[in-house]
């Protein structure tokens, strides 16, 4: 049985160097493998953090096309999925950016267009106590945002999230704090109790 | 009632795992590979136009450099150039008749290209050229020496009024090494270290003095004055064509 394990975990390390190597070399079909197998992840990560579908969308395009020349730092040390992770938060930034305001003038034109209860059991009042944690989390730093979506809504483990970010476990536990403590205060002045 | 933060959090999560298995855009990885693949034709191409052009001109460089023709290319004047139109006249002019039994071409600083085998650059003013800044070149003994700037120095400079030192040290250049009048070069040569005893071209200066007095047959002066370069009182500067031009003179005398 062990033996077995043995040879599983060899043949997906052989099976992962091999797309790896493919990858660098930019193979076309490595690409397409790579995509198939780790866009759906990639691109969870990447509508949490974005917190918009279609700059999600050009992030997904932008980390798997970075991905063959990326892949010149990538040591081994990771799966190929915790790097594309990686490289989807580093990615990140302008996204988050663009989609922020875009949110930022949509609330603006909206805000006294309808209002929701917010008690938290319909689903519009659920749908808008979602958009409002999203507005709040335009507020927090990259750091802070990266940490709450992975750490909250990914519903990670802190070393999980460290590795994807590359920081230790107990900055990433300092962040979500950090991130927490702005949001609920965001959310409490914006009327949510 | 909960932290708000709790519910926002909750409700924010359900909404994408709504979606987490979405496909997303399906043109999405079409158009990754297709970039992909654009942008490696694209990196292809540069390379096979961009490293012919690359080695073509690494190629060239070395071989200017080889040649001597990189200052040429790169705008100046090529080493093996004269830069003065004394080296030319000089070097059709007859010999003169030669003090103390020396051999001296005096187109170089050198008092003899037969006995100094190491010709190395000196002043050159030009007659009418400014003197811009001291141009350093290796003598053969491996010291500096300072040089008038050529016209295409000059020319590459802002323009420069010369200073009265400057004029003397053109002078009895021209003196010395244009019209070969020794009698008048060494006195020229006097005047321009009386003014800048400790000029920039002094040292040269007093190097030209003392093959000037050598070519006017005062050999005893000469000597003395050659004695401190070749005792290496100078530096290096001037020190192995001084050695050898001593003992040329021991010979004669």
């Amino acid at each position: 049985m062990k033996t077995q394990a043995a040879l599983y975990l060899t043949a997906i390390d052989h099976e992962r160097e091999s797309l790896v190597d493919r990858l660098r070399r930019g193979e076309r079909a490595a690409l397409g493998e790579a995509f198939d197998a780790h866009h759906v992840a990639v691109r969870g990560l990447a509508r949490r953090f974005v917190g918009h579908d279609g700059f999600a969308e050009d992030l997904v395009q932008e980390v798997f096309l970075a991905l063959p020349r990326a892949l010149a730092a990538f040591e081994g040390r990771s799966s190929l999925r915790t790097f594309l992770l990686g490289m989807v938060v580093n990615h990140a930034r302008h996204h988050v950016r663009s989609a922020a305001r875009r949110r930022a003038m949509v609330a603006r034109y909206s805000e006294e267009a309808h209002k929701v209860s917010l008690d938290g059991v319909s689903e519009a009042s659920r749908a808008e106590i979602a958009k409002m944690l999203e507005r709040a989390m335009d507020e927090l730093s990259i750091d802070h945002r990266t940490a709450f979506v992975l750490l909250e809504l990914e519903e990670r483990t802190s070393a999980e999230a460290a590795e994807i970010v590359g920081v230790p476990e107990a900055t990433m536990r300092t962040r979500l704090f950090h991130a927490k403590k702005k949001l609920r205060e965001l959310l409490t002045e914006w009327g949510m109790s | 009632m909960s932290d708000p933060l709790a519910r926002a959090t909750r409700a924010l999560r359900d909404k994408y795992d709504a979606t987490a298995r979405d496909e997303g855009d399906p043109a999405t990885r079409d158009r990754v590979i297709e970039r992909a693949v654009r942008d490696g034709r694209e990196r292809r191409i540069g390379r096979l136009v961009l490293l012919p052009i690359a080695a073509t001109f690494v190629l060239f460089a070395t071989w200017a450099a080889a040649t001597g023709r990189l200052p040429t290319f790169l705008g100046g004047k090529a080493p093996n150039e004269p830069t003065l139109p004394v080296a030319t006249s000089a070097a059709t002019t007859a010999p003169t008749p030669r003090a103390s039994g020396l051999v001296a071409d005096e187109r170089e600083p050198a008092p003899s290209a037969t006995e100094i085998p190491a010709a190395t650059e000196i002043p050159t003013p030009q007659a009418s050229v400014a003197i811009v800044h001291e141009r350093a070149a290796p003598s053969s003994s491996g010291a500096r020496v300072p040089s008038a700037p050529s016209v295409a120095a000059a020319a590459s400079h802002e323009p420069h009024v010369p200073s009265p030192e400057d004029e003397l040290y053109a002078a009895a250049h021209s003196a010395h090494f244009e019209q070969r009048d020794f009698g008048r070069a060494l006195a020229a040569w006097d005047a321009y270290l009386a003014k800048a005893p400790a000029g920039r071209f002094a040292p040269e200066a007093r190097y030209n003095r003392a093959l000037c007095l050598a070519r006017l047959g005062r050999t005893v002066e000469a000597k003395a004055a050659l004695a401190p370069f070749a005792s290496g009182a100078m530096g290096g500067y001037r020190r192995d064509e001084a050695s050898k031009l001593l003992e040329r003179l021991g010979d004669g005398n």
